[in-house]
């Protein structure tokens, strides 16, 4: 074979190859995010453990309602003076906060999402996307035995605060184990680790998460409790008027 | 003497090799040479003062901050604020940085419309490029207080990037760093530093070069003057040989030991090298003078030695204890100063006593030249002392006498400068850099107080807030900051009102927001048990900072530390004695920031008392309509998402939201029944469920107060702005109406015994306040440089008449040979009094110095003095030979000390040269004073010590006739 008849072929099975390796990666997220946010509905007791860089912990423990992906309330039982202090998330990026105290709910403004909520580690942003899918696109970038690595970019038009993020997808369960978040500079900033991947009904979900703040060195444990799926909650769960009652 | 003579020249070759062994062991050991220049630690470390700034340090993530200031036209531009972000992330991954506080990196929550927005104030990737938002940018953050003054300068022209430290970090590594990172941005961006350990960094420079270009200057100056006196550079070699190996191994002992260089520290070479080579001199003067009689070499360093040992002996023993009373001070420094120069003085005098025979005895057969250019006129001079001497003793002493109480007089004129900023020149990378931060920022030094309370209690923060309210009107502080202006803030975004909220939730809740922001933990303990407030000071006057230091002091323990009670207005039978408390407080708030806006005219404090108990004795207050919409827009919400009750018929909907603006409107107090009347007349009491309807009740209830409230205060606010001509949308408008906000609240504070006596319970607060900070450090380093300057003083003069009063053997010699050395000290305070020159850290020595120096004076001419008594006829012959003989030697060893301390007047930090010239004009006291008073007291009180005066002549022939005295 001539020189540049190998060249050729060498170039066309490159394609072909990456081609290839971009559908595959593009089918392996679309596996995940209908894996993460396979539930119709779910609720869960959370503890939040923020840790800080000389390893102080501090303590948190809310209840969690969310359905349909979008809808959502974080409400705060402990400390106890910040007893009742709850965020509800609705469609097209609405959030409200309320504070027990003063007995007032506050609209919080929608670019927020590169923030932290409340003192974690994890922003609104990292919260609320589960459907990968649909903002990013994949590459896998390489495979062993039990996992695919993928790289998620952000799709053209849509915006996020990470330029890149590395995701481990476990083969068995196409659940991620660990997601790695670079920045706008390309510098990894954070790190994602579901610590404990455990299975209810059909469902698979990270039952202890760990992120950590590469920058700061602070990082935020999340640990759900007593979930429970499919319960079949109520649209009326996800409302102002429902945020204010709880007592 | 003997033996030492003996021993050295019969072992000369292995002390030759040991000494140069342990000189090259030293010299090598140099080159590790450590630079303290961390102030802070000048004081001891078991200062209470030092511990409790430590304290302060470990328990808010360390309290030093190295500040990087960019200067631009325009702060607020695309190019300037992506540089600061770039610069902010790359300071903020430096080893050592806790944390970075910059424009693009500290946190801000605002109310945009009723919308919280939560973010950074700049957020780093998406920085503003369009001159709209960017103006806007500018006008928000310039309009507010907790950014302008403090993070950017009211003109948008300076901006702060403040790097945290970590507790445990290098400063100066961590400073070297930082100024790494910065200077590439040098060019791009006008860039200062400021803040402690930039400071070091400069002053690690200072100390550095000074060293390398004192030292130099200081040998060739005295190459100089020895040239001069001997004539021959053989003469000159010796003594300088010898005390540049002696400041080599005192340096080294230095290194070894572990001690580092100070700002004090680093004139000791000068001083020993200066001080050490007396030593030689006296040995090479004395061996010149003795090789004309004596041929044995052997014969005439052993003689010399015996001649000149004791003497020198004595003049290093009394150096060292003039050095010694240094040890103990209570700075740092000064102690390290006083023990490596006595070890210095001590390894100058064993070098001296054994290298310099050795050499001279290697020497000894050369040629020496025998008279010097000196020689003719100092003895010119020494004969003219000798005349005045013999025939004006008596106006000596007067004169002296009156220098004596001139100086005293001026005692009390003293200053004293503990701030070592101003020991930096004027045009210096850092004062300029001080003096816009003084500028823009109210300066870079802080006043601290230490707050030990719940610092969620309510009650806790509102005195905190008042505690800064007086900070802020403290001559010379400025800019108090502590996390209760954070808790104002998030309720002036939550609530609309710069206030602490009343109940203890209420702050937990506002908590909420920043509990886990980087910048709490400078403010407030993990546990939330300590909190700290944070002031600028201006001035850099020891004086003014020590006034400001005590006035915080007074305040703390007059207001803070008594007793406080948190007590309930709305309880009816403390009602009218809390609400006119509260008037008296809300008038105070309001009469300050009158005075902050400079509205305050003559305005007085009763005017706007009344004003406000008419205003609270109101039974309505008017809603405009503005007021009325935004009420009926709030009643559509809260009936449409809020209601514990659903009210989806639209015409009830519709009542209900027109009854309640009807009822509310009407402006008067809040009252449940009335909301009742409301359902009740729409017939709604029955559609829905009692237990739901009356949550609602209660929600509109809270709705009417923070209606009612807001319009009380707002109708107060109105009539002092028609008083003092400010409008509703001026910034001084929103802090009256949060001042006047007490006037609203049902809990107030007040002191316990107030309470007592008004039977009024509460709740006790437990308060604790505690000053710390720069001022107290400096208020601490002022008290430290007069007791040491007392005690070492004491030291010196009692160990030295100790040692006179021994050798003479007599308690009248002791006195006198003092006499020189106090008329010197005082001198040299009354310089520094009268010049305005302030005692400092190095100053504070020279008294001592000048005891060990000048001292020596003394005992060589009385010694020689007693000396000549014993074998001439005439005092006049006795004086002669003295002056001319000691006499001269004195003269000699003066000038040229006082060349080799002239050399420090180049230094760059102001001790230092401030040490350098007055040390010398102490030296030439120090050396008159021993020429002319000492002999005019030995001849006029006929001292019997010396020996019996009545058995020689006055004076040698035919002067008889001007015997007057």
């Amino acid at each position: 074979m001539s020189r540049k008849a190998l060249i050729v072929v060498s170039i066309i099975s490159l394609t072909f190859s990456l081609a290839f390796s971009d559908a595959k990666g593009e089918k392996i997220l679309k596996q995940v995010s209908s894996t993460v946010s396979a539930p119709k509905d779910m609720k869960a007791k959370l503890t939040i453990v923020l840790i800080d860089r000389k390893g102080n912990k501090k303590y948190r423990k809310a209840e969690m309602y969310a359905k349909e992906d979008e809808k959502r309330i974080i409400r705060f039982t402990e400390p106890a003076d910040q007893r009742g202090i709850a965020f509800l998330s609705l469609p097209g990026d609405i959030q409200y906060l309320y504070m027990p105290a003063f007995k007032k709910v506050r609209r919080i403004a929608p670019h927020i999402k590169n923030t932290k909520f409340a003192g974690t580690d994890f922003t609104y942003e990292d919260l609320s996307t589960s459907k990968y899918d649909r903002d990013y696109s994949a590459d896998l970038i390489r495979e062993n035995e039990t996992h695919w690595v993928l790289e998620l970019t952000p799709k053209p038009g849509v915006k996020k605060s990470y330029s890149k993020m590395i995701m481990h997808v476990r083969k068995d369960n196409y659940y991620p184990d660990k997601v790695e978040f670079y920045d706008k500079n390309g510098t990894l900033t954070k790190v994602l680790e579901n610590l404990k991947i455990s299975r209810q009904k059909e469902y698979w979900y990270a039952e202890v998460a760990l992120m950590k703040d590469l920058k700061e060195n602070h990082s935020t444990k999340m640990i759900l409790e007593e979930v429970s799926f499919d319960s079949n909650l109520s649209d009326k769960l996800f409302t102002r008027r429902q945020l204010i009652r709880w007592r | 003497m003997k033996r030492l003579a003996e021993f050295i020249i019969k072992w000369k070759y292995p002390v030759l090799i040991v000494i140069g062994i342990i000189t090259v062991f030293f010299l090598y050991e140099i080159k590790n040479l450590k630079i303290n220049s961390d102030w802070s630690t000048y004081l001891k470390k078991d200062d209470p003062t030092i511990k409790l700034s430590q304290y302060v340090g470990e328990k808010f993530s360390g309290n030093v901050t190295a500040i990087v200031a960019v200067e631009a036209d325009n702060v607020f531009s695309p190019k300037v604020l992506s540089a600061i972000a770039s610069l902010t992330r790359a300071l903020e991954s430096v080893e050592g940085i806790n944390s970075v506080t910059s424009l693009t990196s500290i946190i801000d929550i605002r109310n945009v419309d009723g919308i919280l927005e939560v973010r950074n104030l700049i957020d780093n990737e998406s920085i503003p490029e369009d001159s709209a938002s960017l103006d806007s940018l500018r006008n928000y953050v310039l309009s507010k207080d907790m950014y302008s003054g403090r993070i950017v300068s009211a003109d948008g022209k300076l901006t702060m990037i403040v790097c945290l430290l970590d507790h445990d970090a290098d400063e100066e590594s961590v400073a070297r760093k930082i100024k790494e990172i910065a200077s590439k941005y040098q060019g791009r961006l006008k860039i200062y530093y400021a803040g402690i350990p930039m400071q070091m960094l400069e002053l690690n420079r200072i100390i550095r070069t000074d060293l390398y270009r004192l030292v130099p200057f200081a040998i060739i100056a005295l190459i100089l003057m020895f040239y001069l006196n001997f004539g021959d550079f053989k003469s000159v070699f010796l003594p300088l040989v010898s005390v540049v190996i002696s400041t080599i191994w005192c340096i080294g002992i230095m290194v070894i030991s572990g001690v580092k260089f100070s700002i004090v520290s680093n004139a000791l070479p000068v001083v020993l090298i200066t001080v050490g080579s007396a030593y030689g001199v006296h040995l090479v003067a004395h061996f010149r003078e003795l090789r004309r009689g004596i041929l044995d070499r052997k014969e005439l360093i052993k003689t010399t030695l015996m001649h000149v040992g004791i003497p020198i002996f004595l003049a290093a023993v009394t150096t060292i204890v003039g050095f010694i009373s240094f040890i103990g001070s209570y700075l740092t420094i000064i102690t390290e100063f006083g023990i490596f120069s006595a070890i210095g003085v001590l390894i100058a005098l064993l070098i001296s006593l054994t290298l310099i025979p050795i050499l001279l005895y290697f020497v000894s057969r050369r040629t020496f030249n025998e008279r010097s250019i000196l020689d003719k006129p100092l003895e010119k001079l020494l004969l003219s002392i000798k005349r005045i001497v013999l025939h004006h003793n008596k106006w000596i002493i007067i004169v002296f006498a009156i220098i004596i109480l001139v100086s005293i007089a001026g005692l009390p004129l003293l200053e004293r400068d503990s701030n070592i900023m101003r020991y930096f020149k004027k045009n210096t990378e850092i004062r300029v850099a001080e003096n816009l931060m003084k500028k823009y920022f109210g300066g870079s030094y802080t006043v601290q107080i230490l707050v030990k309370g719940d610092m969620r209690d309510p009650a806790v923060l509102k005195k905190i807030m008042e505690l800064e309210k007086y900070l802020n009107s403290i001559k010379n502080i400025s800019k108090a900051q502590s996390v209760a202006d954070y808790i104002c803030e998030m309720n002036r975004v939550m609530n609309g009102h710069y206030t602490i909220p009343e109940s203890r939730d209420g702050v937990a809740n506002l908590y909420f927001f920043i509990e886990n922001e980087p910048i709490m933990e400078q403010m407030v303990d993990r546990d939330y048990k300590e909190g700290l407030v944070q002031a600028r000071i201006y001035t850099l006057d020891t004086g003014e900072i020590i006034k400001l230091v005590d006035a915080v002091n007074a305040y703390i323990k007059d207001s803070l530390n008594t007793r406080l009670v948190y007590a309930r207005r709305d309880i009816i039978k403390n009602k009218t004695f809390l609400d006119s408390l509260a008037i008296e407080q809300a008038a105070k708030k309001v009469l300050y920031d009158l005075e902050e806006y400079n509205y305050a005219g003559d305005s007085d404090f009763v005017d706007i008392k009344v004003e406000l108990e008419n205003g609270l004795k109101r039974r309505s207050y008017p809603y405009n309509e503005e007021r009325k919409k935004k009420l009926h827009t709030r009643l559509e919400d809260f009936f449409m998402y809020e209601s514990a009750i659903a009210v989806e018929e639209e015409n009830l909907f519709r009542q209900l939201v027109g009854g309640f603006v009807d009822l509310i409107s009407m402006g008067t107090p809040p009252d449940i029944e009335s909301i009742w009347d409301v359902f009740n007349a729409t017939g709604a009491d029955n559609n829905f469920d009692r237990e739901e309807l009356k949550l609602t009740v209660e929600s509109l209830y809270d709705i009417w107060t923070d209606f009612f409230n807001r319009a009380r205060v707002d109708y107060i606010a109105h009539k002092l702005g028609q008083i003092y001509s400010f409008g509703e949308s001026e910034n001084i408008y929103q802090d009256v109406m949060s001042d006047l906000w007490v006037l609203n609240e049902d809990v107030i504070l007040l002191p316990d015994a107030v309470a007592r006596k008004y039977g009024i319970e509460g709740r006790p607060i437990k308060l604790e306040m505690e000053q710390t900070g720069s001022a107290t450090i400096f208020k601490r380093l002022d008290e430290s440089i007069v007791k040491s300057q007392v005690k070492s003083l004491i030291i010196a003069i009692v160990l030295v008449y100790f040692l006179l009063m021994v050798q003479l053997r007599s308690f009248k010699g002791g006195l006198f040979a003092l006499v020189p050395i106090v008329v010197t000290i005082l001198f040299n305070f009354a310089i520094m009094a009268y010049t305005g020159t302030p005692l400092d850290t190095a100053t504070v020595m020279i008294a001592s110095i000048a005891i060990g120096i000048g001292i020596d004076y003394s005992i060589h001419f009385i010694n020689r003095f007693k000396m000549e008594f014993s074998h001439n006829r005439s005092v006049e012959n006795i004086l002669e030979t003295t002056l001319l003989t000691t006499g001269k030697a004195i003269l000699v060893n003066a000038i040229s000390v006082i060349a080799g301390f002239l050399v420090l007047i180049f230094g760059e930090l102001a001790p230092v040269q401030r040490f350098g010239w007055l040390i010398s004009i102490t030296m030439v006291v120090s050396m008159l004073g021993a020429l002319t008073v000492l002999p005019a007291l030995l001849i006029s009180t006929r001292a019997k010590f010396i020996g019996d005066f009545s058995a020689v002549k006055f004076f040698n022939r035919n002067r008889k006739r001007r015997d007057k005295q």
